[in-house]
């Protein structure tokens, strides 16, 4: 017999509503925000991010606060074109593991976009760039659309790997494989605010910019 | 063709709604929305037979000029495996050297020159993503070909399958060697291959993947085996349940009957020659029956194991024929 699984409140036991492609849904019942993976449901941490004014649009972001370290690394040197002679040797790497430098928390984009590597990739890794500090926060509230967020934690956990080793990469002039050992902590799923810009969205925080036909 | 999969909902009992391979179901009734169950993370669905039995012993009849008797027709489920992924990767490396030979214009004298130029070198680190679809099939079975049925398998409407009615409908082929982990292995390799393959030769390349939003399924696709008889002998094929297709078609003439050869008659001849010179004289006082006879038992075992191929098929053929009759 096929395994048959109600979703039900993790709160208040009730009847969930659920639709095939949803990521997150709100107990009809007791207001309660869910994530939902698989068969299984969790009680979802959200929080608005608040700022001076008031957002158009609110998106998800995953805010992933983690401990990485580098459990194997390896720089590599860039070789010159012209090393053609056996004696001129290839400069060594200087990137160790002592400098190589880590986020304590990614911010990952949850929302679906037509183009993930401008607008999820590169806007993830711009936010988590420039997030220094706590940022203000207030309990969500019910102007926020669950349908909005299309990857889930295990999703935004893969993604910030992806990230960190970008990261690694970019603050190295050499070419740098490591393997990360990463302790992740709760992850929070924040509701980042966006005012309009034209025929963009602006990021409130931070100005980062994103193609308002993006969000399809 | 009967449904096998009435699901109801746990809750209040009413018939659930499921679209085509989706992970939850829908009670109309009770408006609860329930999870299917995955076995290690892959679903399982099945595609519903379209092609009736008299249909597809119609069009394995097709598949062949001559006089076709059916002796067996059955239904089988052949397994698919599909990973469904976005890949979401980090690349870096250095674009490879390559070093062109460019000749100069002709000077006011005449005179060219060959100018050896390199390229390339360039440090490369980027992300990539792209959205693949790995399938394969759960079986080794050369009769399924080239891999049709990979491609249809996930292009049907597919149900969540329940094992006991599927198995009532026809034979369900198992998913062998590969298990659930070999796939997953195997599909990250393939994901892997894809997000890479423009960047082969380049030096120092490193990279690192993550697969997002996954759906994995097992997928049974039905068709029919068709087995039976033309004049020339066997012929074997398989007919797609669903629209009909031939699969493959498999024909086996009647092995033809080898003589005696000159060996086993020089063999044979030899020996009894050799009996006849160093027999006993009380022997040859019983008669020629006594001395030919453990000869004869010789010849029938020797020769008969040159027939015994031709015998054996044709009596298999006989049986299945009179079983089938009966």
């Amino acid at each position: 017999m096929v395994r048959l699984i109600p979703l039900k409140c993790p709160q208040c036991g009730a009847k969930l509503k659920v639709a095939e492609d949803d990521v997150l849904t709100q107990c009809l019942h007791c207001r309660l925000a869910c994530e939902l993976s698989g068969d299984s449901v969790y009680r979802l941490d959200q929080a608005l991010v608040t700022v001076q004014g008031q957002p158009d649009l609110r998106l998800p972001l995953w805010l992933l606060p983690c401990q990485a370290k580098a459990s194997r690394m390896e720089a590599r040197a860039v070789q010159s074109i012209f090393q053609s002679r056996p004696d001129i040797m290839t400069p060594r790497a200087k990137t160790n593991r002592e400098t190589l430098k880590l986020p304590g928390r990614v911010l990952v984009a949850a929302f679906g976009t037509t183009n993930f590597i401008n607008y999820t990739g590169n806007l993830s890794f711009e936010l988590t760039n420039r997030l220094q500090g706590e940022v203000s926060l207030s309990p969500a509230d019910e102007g926020v659309d669950y349908r909005s967020c299309r990857y889930g934690r295990r999703d935004a956990q893969g993604m910030a790997e992806v990230l960190l080793t970008m990261m690694a990469n970019r603050n190295s002039p050499e070419i740098v494989d490591l393997d990360l050992d990463i302790k992740w902590s709760q992850p929070r799923l924040l509701w980042w605010p966006f005012a309009g810009d034209g025929d963009c969205w602006r990021d409130m925080l931070f100005g980062q910019r994103l193609l308002r036909s993006a969000l399809g | 063709m009967a449904q096998v999969t009435a699901l109801s909902c746990p809750l209040c009992s009413s018939p659930l709604q499921v679209e085509s391979g989706s992970r939850l179901a829908q009670c109309p009734s009770c408006q609860a929305s329930v999870a299917l169950g995955a076995e290690t993370g892959f679903y399982r669905y099945y595609i519903e037979p379209k092609i009736r039995r008299n249909a597809a012993l119609s069009l394995a009849g097709q598949t062949t000029e001559l006089p076709f008797e059916v002796i067996a027709a059955q239904l089988v489920f052949v397994p698919v495996w599909q990973v469904e992924a976005e890949v979401f990767g980090f690349v870096g490396g250095q674009r490879p050297v390559v070093e062109k030979v460019i000749t100069t214009p002709e000077d006011d004298r005449g005179r060219t020159r060959e100018v050896r130029i390199k390229t390339g070198g360039e440090v490369m680190k980027k992300t990539l993503w792209l959205s693949k679809d790995f399938r394969k099939l759960g079986v080794r079975w050369g009769e399924l070909g080239s891999g049709g049925i990979k491609q249809k398998a996930t292009e049907a409407s597919l149900v969540p399958e329940d094992r006991a009615g599927l198995s009532r409908l026809g034979l369900v082929l198992e998913p062998d060697a590969a298990t659930e982990r070999e796939v997953m292995e195997r599909s990250a390799k393939y994901f892997r291959g894809q997000l890479l393959f423009p960047y082969q030769g380049y030096l120092n390349l490193i990279s690192r993947i993550s697969l997002l939003r996954q759906r994995r399924r097992l997928i049974y696709y039905p068709a029919w085996r068709v087995m039976g008889f033309t004049p020339r002998g066997r012929h074997y094929c398989l007919v797609d349940g669903v629209d009909g297709s031939r699969i493959s078609v498999n024909s086996f003439g009647r092995p033809k009957v080898a003589p005696p050869t000159r060996y086993l008659t020089l063999t044979l001849a030899g020996a009894l020659a050799l009996a006849l010179a160093l027999a006993p004289p009380e022997l040859k006082g019983q008669g020629w029956a006594a001395l030919l006879a453990p000869f004869l038992l010789a010849g029938l075992v020797l020769g008969g194991s040159a027939l015994s191929r031709m015998v054996l098929e044709r009596l298999a053929d006989r049986v299945a024929w009179l079983i089938w009759r009966v």
